[in-house]
């Protein structure tokens, strides 16, 4: 056989075996769904470390391959109990592949349910479920300026947050807001395909931890040269106040701050404990990254990602029903940048946990090995368990530092204390 | 046996496989098809226990004979992921061909990956039937540039441990590179990449056609 026919011959084979039969990819569909979520199921299917495979050698396939072969499994369960695949997104750092699949009625998610979690196929599943972000809009409140407060200007002399990746999982930030220019360095949409978007409580939290300094206009973030990484998984409800995320969008934006080797992650947001999150923040924080996340007042133990092990858990200062162990952060009427290139004034739990965020690239910037245990003990004034610890941003830069932040009579003060 | 022996124990393990031709085989720069087109095919098994079994199968074609051969490579490792993302494996490979040449050989390799790279090392005690065998290292690597499109990059140093008559004088050192753009459609990758070596005289039984080439790749998944 000459060698063009056997070429078209080989092609044609290659053809044949990837009829629709055999591969049907999973059409993306826009994550936004928080009208199907409470009809939708997270189902984990096993993703093998990467390894040799001879067929795969050059190719650059990461994960060892075989995405066909579980979106092929995704589809028959799929179809075995009654739902539809509608998304899928691979997370390497737990070693599975997630497939989001809904179900037209309840009563079908039920059965599905019960008998997913019986098929060896599946590696684990769960709910979707609805996050929320944490945050009022009180706008109308005297200024009353956190960064004051913590001496940004001594603190900055020290450190500014250079060459740390802070991850803001959140809604969607205006990165050409003109306090942010240059700060953002990545944005990632895993709510949607559209780009360009600004949203108002992402856009807040980014310019609490990394607006920058020395611009002539509006604010300083309190690591005004850290690298922000703004990953939109949440989105903003357009018939009421406040924003949405789901487990989805939230485990994908979190795999992705993995990827990228964030140093911080910032999640001023709050809603049920999640398994796949839980899972995820476990890796995080197994991988000395620091995980910031907001107390959800409504919730008695602060709510989930804040109450989870590991996760400094932040509220505002005037908040006298925190949860034993939160931290106590600036957090009402709090100047800050907002859509549309323009400054407001913000409260709520959201906005203390980007004050700590940012506190945190500060310390991690003086000293890249401090770890999610010890930073707790450094943000407080004592190192006596309290109910109410409020942050000490000169003591715990003083600290790290090993020089004077703020008044050097607070910083001596401060280094008089057991470390 | 051992790919049976797991099958019947599955649960939530996973099958998969490839399709693929290619413009020229280029195996660790050399190519293996006499510069000619070749069709490769790639079965695996994963376990979640971390075991892995495989079979490879191409078309080969040797300086010895005018005709194509087959090579097949089954392959069996064991892969595990650590909590820092960073994963390690070992495994072992046989090769096997067709025709009238010796060139079956045992190699065993250990790896690691930490995205986006991966590094391993092989030893083959009779690397394509010659002894004394060769040590080869290797370092791969994919970074996305776009969202159905990466670079991929590969560069390998073979290490001879003598000269093998047969196939002429060899060099000790012979290294290798490849630097392409892969393309993901569905169930497709089309691959266009650049591959060199930097010797003429590698030691294997082939002809030595070009030392650097265009190479062009059409893969399918299942």
């Amino acid at each position: 056989m000459s060698t063009r026919r056997w070429l078209v011959a080989s092609i044609a084979l290659l053809v044949a075996l990837a009829s629709p039969a055999m591969t049907q990819p999973v059409t993306a569909q826009p994550a936004l769904a928080d009208r199907t979520a409470d009809r939708q199921l997270l189902v984990m299917l096993y993703l093998a470390p990467p390894h040799f495979r001879p067929d795969a050698n050059y190719n650059g396939q990461g994960y060892a391959g075989g995405g066909d072969a579980r979106r092929r499994v995704a589809q028959a369960l799929a179809g075995k109990y009654g739902l539809k695949v509608v998304n899928a997104w691979p997370m390497p750092a737990l070693g599975v592949d997630c497939f989001v699949m809904e179900a037209p009625a309840e009563n079908v998610l039920v059965g599905a349910e019960e008998g997913l979690a019986r098929d060896p196929r599946v590696e684990s599943i769960q709910r979707m479920q609805l996050f929320h972000v944490l945050a009022h809009n009180d706008r109308l409140y005297p200024l009353q300026p956190a960064a004051k407060a913590w001496h940004l200007d001594e603190l900055h002399r020290l450190a500014t947050g250079r060459h740390v990746r802070v991850a803001e999982i959140d809604t969607a930030v205006e990165a050409d807001h003109p306090d942010l220019l240059n700060g953002v360095v990545r944005q990632q949409n895993f709510v949607d395909d559209r780009a360009d978007v600004a949203e108002r409580h992402g856009t807040e939290v980014a310019g609490i931890i990394a607006a920058r300094a020395d611009n002539g206009i509006g604010i300083v973030g309190i690591a005004p040269e850290a690298d922000l990484i703004a990953l939109r998984a949440c989105w903003e409800q357009a018939e009421r106040d406040g924003a949405l995320c789901s487990s989805f969008t939230l485990a994908r934006a979190l795999q992705f701050a993995l990827e990228r080797k964030a140093h911080v992650i910032n999640l001023s947001l709050g809603g049920p404990r999640d398994r796949l999150l839980e899972r995820l923040l476990d890796v995080a924080i197994a991988r000395g990254i620091s995980v910031v996340g907001a107390v959800d007042r409504e919730a008695r133990d602060g709510g989930f990602p804040a109450s989870h092990p590991g996760v400094l858990a932040v509220a505002g200062e005037d908040v006298h029903d925190a949860p034993a162990g939160a931290l106590l952060a600036p957090g009402r009427d709090i100047p800050t940048t907002t859509i549309a290139h323009t400054w407001g004034f913000v409260t709520g739990s959201s906005f203390a946990a980007a004050h700590v965020t940012g506190l945190v690239a500060l310390l991690h910037e003086l000293d890249p090995g401090l770890g999610p245990p010890e930073l707790r003990q450094l943000l407080v004034q004592t190192t006596a368990p309290s109910a109410h610890d409020v942050v000490d941003a000169c003591a715990a830069v003083a600290r790290v530092a090993g020089a004077c932040a703020c008044t050097c009579a607070m910083a001596q003060e401060r280094k008089l204390l057991p470390h | 046996m051992l790919l049976g022996a797991l099958i019947a124990g599955e649960a939530c393990a996973e099958f998969s496989g490839s399709a693929s031709v290619l413009s020229d085989y280029r195996y660790r720069g050399v190519s293996l098809s006499s510069g000619h087109p070749a069709a490769q095919l790639g079965l695996a098994y994963d376990d979640p226990s971390g075991v892995y079994a495989g079979l490879f199968a191409s078309s080969v074609q040797f300086a010895i004979s005018p005709h194509r051969e087959l090579q097949t490579v089954p392959y069996v490792g064991y892969a595990r992921r650590f909590a820092s993302g960073v994963s390690a494996e070992v495994g072992a490979e046989y090769a096997a061909y067709s025709g009238p040449g010796d060139y079956d050989y045992a190699e065993f390799y250990v790896g690691v990956t930490g995205e986006p790279f991966s590094a391993r090392l092989y030893y083959a005690p009779r690397y394509f039937g010659r002894e004394p065998g060769s040590f080869y290292a290797e370092v791969n690597g994919a970074q996305p540039l776009a969202e159905r499109v990466r670079l991929v990059a590969h560069v390998g140093l073979l290490v001879n441990r003598g000269d093998y008559p047969p196939y002429g004088p060899s060099d000790r050192r012979v290294l290798d590179g490849r630097l392409g753009l892969a393309f993901d459609v569905d169930a497709f990758t089309f691959q266009a990449s650049w591959v060199g070596v930097n010797s003429a005289y590698t030691g294997y039984p082939v002809q030595h056609g070009r030392k650097n080439t265009a190479v062009v790749s059409l893969t399918c998944t299942f």
